[in-house]
């Protein structure tokens, strides 16, 4: 069992990674400034905070509530901000995650906590069954483990597969493509399944959404109804880490569909954009929503993960966290994400010994990349472009062998 | 001509907005927390602390909306270049307070002006510099690169700030010095009797001497030459606390111990000896006379015919009267800059189209370090004005504030110097208006509220120029 701090230091990774991502996907991908994405991130939080505790709801529907804030927050801000040339959106985003941070301070704090912080959001884990106690052996933990590959293989192996089989007869019936319509669809599907659990009371045991009914229907339950603490554990893992495939896999469809391509194009050179017949103002909007929705599901995580969520936590510092995460790892890269994000995440629980000195080194660190390396690490490249691995073969050569 | 040029600007300019963001703040302080509304006292009585912000955004902005016309770049770092011209402004205070008004007896007003003249240039220096290290090299990337940079810079200053600065806020506060007691390495035997002697005998001195009535008190704590060293922890909090220097090792040994007692110590030392056994500082309150005050310490003021909500009439002092005099001397100043003199004709050439003005012979380079200088020195004469206005500073203190100014400079229309003034007068009343109300919180949200309002409704400010991208 891996020890409470690292776990924690393991979920906020997963959770900056798609917070990470959901930056790149309006810097990287589509040259726009966010520069309060905190509040997104905040919203997120409260909102499902809120959704699930006062409200009253299923996990799944606060998160879907977060998610539909960001959105609506998105078109706020983003509406007169887009429509601008210049850096417009990046003032008017810093002030709306400060406006965001008075507000939620400003706001009952019966409901929302004040400045002390919300503390009585339902964790993760109160979802998941009671352990039965410290260590159910060596079996039950190798049980899960296995489970939990196989599940994560044919769950995404089964998700596309289906998805494959229903673009095939909507083409027939309608033509065109409909992947991303699917692909919206079945995160909505995955979110909800992976976090339609039940929390628990005394006498109704908690389900873990869609693995415990997956499990009751194959009657592994024995093992998982009560499971160890080591299998609540890599139930959680899989559970955050199949939303972060089914948020790298969206995105990637995403810009990979036409509106993606419009997206890139967008950033290369907007005025070409605008004389390739796109819409350029409305599908910045739609990028941007994309992105925030995003960074409220990443928000959502963080509140039902970590123990308490405060209003200072979002601040300016944390804007600033996740673009150097998208800038080490390189504007325009998933795998630059999800490095950047790793990094900067542990890095500074690797350096603890340097101080208030942590600081000065990362806008350092920001200062010189933009100034010699302004790509980052991966500037443009995914994975696939640096290792040529023949079962990788997306970005560039597939777009080559395509053309 | 520039005159009618404005008024012909203004008529064209839609009333209706400014109605709008002056009214708003009006009306929902009303309807917020304070309940009670405004007075006519309390109305004037926030109109004019809303006028002294207000000026101070409209220097900061200047800074924004020079450096975004010349290269379309939001400079973020020029809130923090606000906070270092704060920084270095009370240092140069306490230090030409010390050795200008203490032994030269030139008067606080001269020593405020140097130190705001140097903090400028140092100020205006570093943006330079900062153009010269961070931005030049990126003129020829993407606009995004730059402005990751810029947060880049803000966020270095910042922190740096924190770490040479110290995170808590320095204050311009009078200082109130008590009796302590220095304890040397090597203590002897005194007795009691003894040290209450030379205790008083210092206190006396001090009283007696210039030092009581100076607002900074320059202490030298020296021993004689060739003794050990004295306890560092004592020195240090001597430090932290009252504002006094670490003397070097090596200056000690020269200085001899009569210097002592002329400025408020008293040391005793065995004759014959090297050892200092230990000194005794009595130091007495001593008061920092405001600047602009009579020789009784009170700052001299004005009074308006008006009750205020405590029921005096208005008190307004006349150093609020000088800030916002000095912004309006300014900003006119450099408005004639802006349109009359070669400097300015070439920076606006530049921020029309840079490549044709380089094909005119203008030296871009030039002009823009120009630019960075002039809203750097502004930003700093801002910081001054604010620490001595609120009489307390801290390394963050530039973020707000420097993100107000950029509103303000986007309201006015970026790119104007006019724009800047009304911008940042109708920021700094509104703000004003807002917390008279008692909805202090609300102020920072509602300047961010009317950033998205004027994005929304007249994108190009009230003075902005409506231009068509050209492919």
């Amino acid at each position: 069992m891996i020890n409470p701090y690292w776990e924690l230091v393991i979920f906020l990774v997963m959770i900056n990674v798609i917070f990470t991502l959901s930056l790149n996907l309006i810097l990287g991908y589509n040259g726009q400034f966010s520069l309060g994405h905190a509040g997104f991130l905040a919203i997120g939080a409260y909102g499902s905070g809120v959704a699930t505790t006062a409200l009253g709801l299923p996990l799944f529907a606060g998160v879907l509530m977060s998610i539909a804030c960001c959105i609506v927050a998105a078109v706020i801000v983003g509406y007169p901000c887009l429509r601008l040339g210049g850096d417009y959106l990046a003032i008017a985003t810093l002030g709306f995650a400060e406006i965001i941070r008075i507000v939620l301070l400003a706001l009952p704090e019966k409901t929302f906590g004040g400045a002390t912080g919300m503390q009585n959001i339902h964790n993760i884990y109160d979802y998941l069954p009671v352990p039965a106690g410290a260590h159910n052996g060596i079996i039950n933990l190798i049980f899960t483990i296995v489970f939990s590959v196989v599940f994560l293989a044919l769950t995404i192996w089964g998700v596309f597969a289906l998805g494959n089989f229903l673009n095939g007869v909507l083409q027939k019936r309608f033509g065109g493509n409909f992947w991303r319509y699917i692909v919206w669809a079945g995160f909505v599907v995955l979110i909800i399944a992976n976090l339609s659990g039940t929390k628990g009371t005394a006498s109704v045991s908690a389900k873990p959404g869609i693995a415990g009914y997956v499990m009751d229907i194959f009657q592994f339950s024995n093992a998982m109804k009560q499971p160890s603490l080591e299998s609540r554990q890599w139930l959680v893992f899989l559970i955050y880490g199949l939303i972060v495939l089914a948020v790298n896999q969206l995105i990637r469809n995403f810009l990979n569909s036409v509106p993606g391509r419009g997206v890139v194009a967008i950033r290369e050179n907007e005025i070409a954009a605008t004389n390739l017949g796109i819409n350029v103002f409305w599908l910045k909007l739609q990028n941007f929503m994309l992105g925030c929705a995003f960074a409220g599901l990443a928000g959502a995580l963080l509140a039902h993960t970590i123990p308490l969520i405060k209003p200072i936590e979002f601040g300016f510092l944390k804007s600033v966290d996740v673009l150097l995460m998208v800038v080490l790892g390189g504007m325009g890269s998933m795998t630059g994400s999800f490095v950047g994000a790793v990094s900067i995440s542990v890095l500074p629980e690797v350096l603890r010994g340097v101080g208030e000195w942590r600081m000065v080194l990362y806008s350092l660190v920001l200062i010189l990349f933009m100034l010699f390396k302004p790509g980052g690490i991966f500037g443009t490249n995914e994975l696939s472009d640096i290792f040529r691995l023949p079962w990788l073969k997306r970005g560039r050569d597939a777009e080559a062998s395509d053309a | 001509m520039d005159l009618y040029r404005y008024i012909e600007k203004a008529a064209r300019f839609r009333w209706w907005f400014l109605v709008l963001v002056v009214l708003a703040p009006v009306v929902a302080s009303a309807a917020g927390e304070g309940g009670s509304g405004f007075t006519l006292g309390s109305l004037v009585e926030n109109l004019l602390i809303g006028l002294i912000l207000g000026s101070v955004y409209a220097l900061i902005a200047l800074g924004y909306t020079l450096v975004y016309g010349v290269i379309k770049l939001i400079n973020f770092a020029h809130g923090d270049i606000y906070m270092l011209g704060a920084f270095t402004g009370f240092y140069l205070l306490r230090f030409t307070v010390r050795w200008l008004n203490f032994t030269q007896g030139i008067s606080l007003i001269w020593c405020f002006v140097i130190s705001v003249v140097i903090s400028a240039i140092l100020c205006a220096a570093l943006a330079v510099l900062m153009e010269r290290l961070a931005y030049r090299p990126l003129r020829k990337s993407s606009r995004i690169a730059a402005l990751i940079t810029a947060v880049g810079v803000s966020f270095l200053l910042e922190n740096g700030g924190i770490i040479a600065f110290g995170p808590n806020p320095k204050s311009y506060e009078p200082r109130k010095l008590e009796v302590y007691q220095l304890q040397f390495a090597g203590s002897e035997d005194f007795s009691n009797a003894r040290q209450q002697e030379i205790f008083d005998r210092t206190q006396q001195n001090f009283q007696s001497s210039e030092l009581s009535k100076t607002p900074y008190a320059r202490v030298r704590v020296v021993s004689k030459a060739g003794s050990s060293e004295w306890s560092p922890t004592l020195i240090l909090s001597m430090d932290e606390q009252f504002g006094l220097e670490e003397i070097p090792k090596d200056q000690i040994a020269n200085d001899s111990p009569q210097q002592l007692a002329s400025i408020g110590y008293s040391n005793d030392s065995k004759a014959g000896t090297t050892t200092v056994s230990w000194a005794r500082a009595a130091v007495a309150d001593y008061q920092v006379r405001p600047i602009f005050s009579n020789s009784e310490g009170e700052q001299l003021a004005f009074h308006l015919p008006i009750k205020n909500a405590a029921g005096d009439d208005i008190r307004v002092p006349w150093f609020n009267v000088v800030i916002v005099v000095v912004t309006a001397i300014l900003l006119w100043a450099l408005n004639i800059l802006i349109n009359r003199s070669m400097f300015g004709i070439s920076m606006r050439a530049l921020s029309f189209d840079m490549n044709a003005a380089k094909l005119m012979g203008v030296d871009t380079d030039k002009v823009i370090a120009q630019t960075f200088a002039i809203g750097g020195a502004c930003a700093a004469v801002a910081g001054n004005i604010v620490g001595l206005y609120n009489q307390q500073i801290d390394p963050l203190m530039g973020i707000l504030p420097g993100l107000k100014a950029f509103v303000a400079a986007v309201v006015g229309g970026i790119g104007s110097i006019p724009g800047a003034a009304v911008g940042g007068l109708i920021m700094g009343i509104s703000e004003g208006l807002v917390k008279g109300a008692g909805a202090g919180k609300m102020a920072d949200a509602m300047a961010f509220a009317i950033l998205i309002l004027v994005l929304l409704f007249k994108p190009t400010g009230i003075f902005g120029r409506t231009t068509r991208e050209k492919v």
